[in-house]
């Protein structure tokens, strides 16, 4: 019996549509972070929580309303490599943590760069860890847009364990492409660790299909890494990159 | 383009042979020839401007002098003088242009190629090639190929891109006794590609699989369509060129320096449920097996052997490949006690051994293929005495899958003719 195509995930293509229309005003060819979380929420899929907070007691409201620990990173056009120069701190527990890190990152960035406008900082939650796996979809230029599965990390890096198929999906695809990367049983559970959310990857990988299939605008989309934990537990997107389509590509 | 169009190319009224010539080593002369000697039963136009007679027929100086339906016209000249050959094909009605010259895009040539190719859209004509070795058809009798001469009609149709593999494959069909329903060389791809002509194979009775060789695709969204509805029918085996990376793009994701063109070629064909295989000889076994042996109706095995270790090569080899080896000993034995010896063995894979003799291989098959436990039958036979020709009379006993594997001179001759 043939198996049914996967159905079309309920998207708020508008939204992307408005994000994508940005990006083309200013003359981009791919989405920024953040508006790459406005995707994903779009779509459907959790991504970690955030805000950006403009003082110490902002700062630490959001932190409390989103539970620790939480990541701070510092919002400015000034500064590119928020890492290399002490704007990005990890592992805050509490609101003392998160009042002097605050602190920190403001005095690291001034320090740094004396002029730097400094919009605020974003407080972040700091994703539990579990499996990483990575979803993305591109247009080949043979076979139009294709999907790739794969676990994360080293999986990917070194082994190149990840499973392709042509876009659109049947129901049975999108369960092979998960069945047939080698480290699937990593994902059914061994040495006592539980199975993963598999019904959670598998929504995944049908939304990023359906966003390639309905957004002609966008060329590739990848979400890397992608935390899967265990079952009915759910997934969380930690970061996705967008690509845009050639203009001129979309026309022809 | 539907499968009543492409008939024409394959079943054709009438065929003219542009550059159609007696002189030796003429690319036009081989191709009448072909087609005079494969019993073609159409009309057969010769065309050359110098008119005269070639084995037999008049040759007409221009298709306009020609009074008759000409469904494809071959043009086998230099590609300088392609284009106005086409425009009288063009005001002749001509259906398929089979352009066997070379020199258009695989020289760097796209332009020439492209206006030939719309022209010819234009004026309701359908062009294969450029730069091909032609095309072969069981269903008409027609060998419009410069290939070799005879080919032995059958069930495996052959698509492929590469002209030079596949002449060698005409000739490696022949050696090995595989009979061809169709044969077709696609080259430049310029209109007339795999999907085109899968369209005809799949309603093609004759056609029992489906071989294809292909390094680059172009419509792929097109192929992977009518790949789905193919094998469903028939099966189909695709061999993969060996394209490195070079081809694949590099780009800012995994998704892009991953998806090299050949993991997603390679994923995409097992998508479409195709097999593919690594190298020429593979894919030609494939195809001669899956064309005369039924699916078995489910997945019980036995192997059937008069040697212990051919029977268990067998037996790793159905582990590797997750074959069902049936396992139910007690019935295994009420089956085959009767032809075992004192050292042979029931449980599968059943041991016959060296001292089997012709009709007891004849027995043991039989009650496996009579079966209804069993689906499917490995019969191995390590030659010890003499070929036992009368196995051939197990064929009959269909549709129990009966895989055959022989080693030793005079068996392998027998099983090689036998297909």
């Amino acid at each position: 019996m043939e198996s049914p195509p996967v159905k079309n995930a309920a998207i708020d293509y508008a939204e992307i549509t408005r994000i994508i229309r940005t990006a083309r005003a200013e003359q981009r060819s791919f989405l920024l972070a953040h508006e790459g979380q406005i995707l994903l929420k779009a779509v459907g899929l959790p991504g970690p929580r955030s805000s950006v907070a403009r003082c110490i007691d902002e700062a630490v409201a959001r932190a409390e309303e989103i539970g620790y620990p939480v990541v701070m990173k510092v919002v400015s056009r000034d500064i590119l490599h928020k890492s290399d120069v002490g704007g990005v701190l990890l592992n805050l527990e509490n609101k003392h943590e998160v009042a002097d890190a605050y602190q920190a990152i403001i005095h690291n960035c001034k320090a740094h760069k004396r002029d730097a406008v400094i919009e605020g900082i974003e407080v972040v939650e700091q994703v539990k860890p579990g499996t990483e796996i990575i979803v993305g979809a591109k247009r080949d230029r043979s076979f139009g847009p294709v999907i790739m599965f794969g676990l994360g990390g080293i999986y990917v890096e070194v082994m190149k364990d990840v499973s392709f198929r042509a876009l659109p999906l049947r129901e049975i695809d999108t369960s092979l492409m998960v069945k047939e990367i080698r480290s699937y049983p990593l994902l059914l559970g061994v040495r006592g660790e539980r199975r993963k959310d598999i019904e959670g990857i598998k929504d995944c990988i049908n939304k990023v299909g359906s966003i390639l299939l309905n957004c002609e605008d966008i060329s590739d989309i990848e979400i890397n890494p992608m935390i899967v934990y265990d079952q009915d537990q759910g997934v969380k997107a930690v970061d996705v990159r967008v690509l845009l389509s050639e203009p001129e590509r979309k026309q022809a | 383009m539907n499968s009543l169009e492409i008939k024409y190319l394959f079943e054709p009224r009438g065929i003219a042979v542009v550059g159609a010539s007696d002189k030796p080593g003429k690319i036009g002369g081989m191709i009448l020839y072909n087609i005079l000697h494969s019993g073609y039963r159409g009309r057969i136009y010769p065309v050359n401007p110098a008119g005269g007679e070639i084995g037999g027929l008049p040759v007409h100086r221009n298709l306009a002098d020609i009074d008759g339906v000409i469904d494809v016209a071959i043009i086998a000249i230099p590609a300088k003088f392609v284009f106005p050959v086409v425009r009288q094909c063009a005001d002749k009605g001509v259906k398929f242009l089979s352009v066997i010259s070379s020199g258009f895009s695989e020289v760097g040539n796209l332009a020439e190629e492209q206006e030939l190719t719309r022209y010819a859209k234009k004026h309701g004509m359908r062009v294969l090639g450029p730069n091909i070795f032609g095309h072969y058809s069981s269903s008409a009798s027609l060998n419009a190929t410069f290939g070799p001469r005879d080919i032995k009609p059958g069930n495996v149709a052959i698509i492929t891109q590469s002209g030079a593999l596949g002449v060698a494959m005409i000739g490696k069909t022949a050696i090995q006794n595989i009979g061809l329903s169709a044969i077709i060389s696609v080259g430049n791809k310029a209109d007339v590609d795999e999907a085109d002509l899968l369209e005809y194979l799949i309603e093609h009775d004759e056609t029992r699989s489906i071989l294809m060789y292909i390094e680059g695709v172009q419509h792929g969204e097109r192929l992977v369509e009518v790949l789905k509805r193919a094998t469903r029918v028939k099966p189909v085996v695709v061999i993969k060129s060996g394209r490195s990376k070079r081809g694949a793009i590099a780009a800012a994701s995994h998704t892009g320096s991953l998806a090299g063109s050949d993991e997603i070629f390679d994923a995409i064909m097992q998508q479409c449920g195709v097999l593919r295989s690594e190298s020429i000889q593979e894919a030609l076994d494939w195809c001669k097996f899956l064309s005369t042996t039924p699916l078995p109706t489910g997945r019980n095995t036995v192997i059937i052997t008069n040697g212990g270790g051919v029977g268990v090569l067998a037996t790793d080899a159905c582990e590797k490949y997750q074959v069902k080896l049936y396992e139910d000993k007690a019935h295994l034995k009420s089956v085959f006690e009767d032809v075992t010896h004192g050292f042979g063995s029931t449980k599968n894979p059943i041991d016959l051994t060296g001292e089997a003799t012709t009709q007891e291989y004849i027995t043991a098959l039989t009650s496996a293929l009579e079966d209804e436990q069993i689906h499917a039958v490995i019969s191995l036979y390590c030659e010890l005495r003499n070929c036992p020709h009368d196995l051939r009379r197990t064929d009959r006993y269909d549709p129990t899958g009966l895989f055959g594997l022989s080693t030793g001179g005079q068996t392998d001759y027998f099983f090689t003719v036998r297909r």
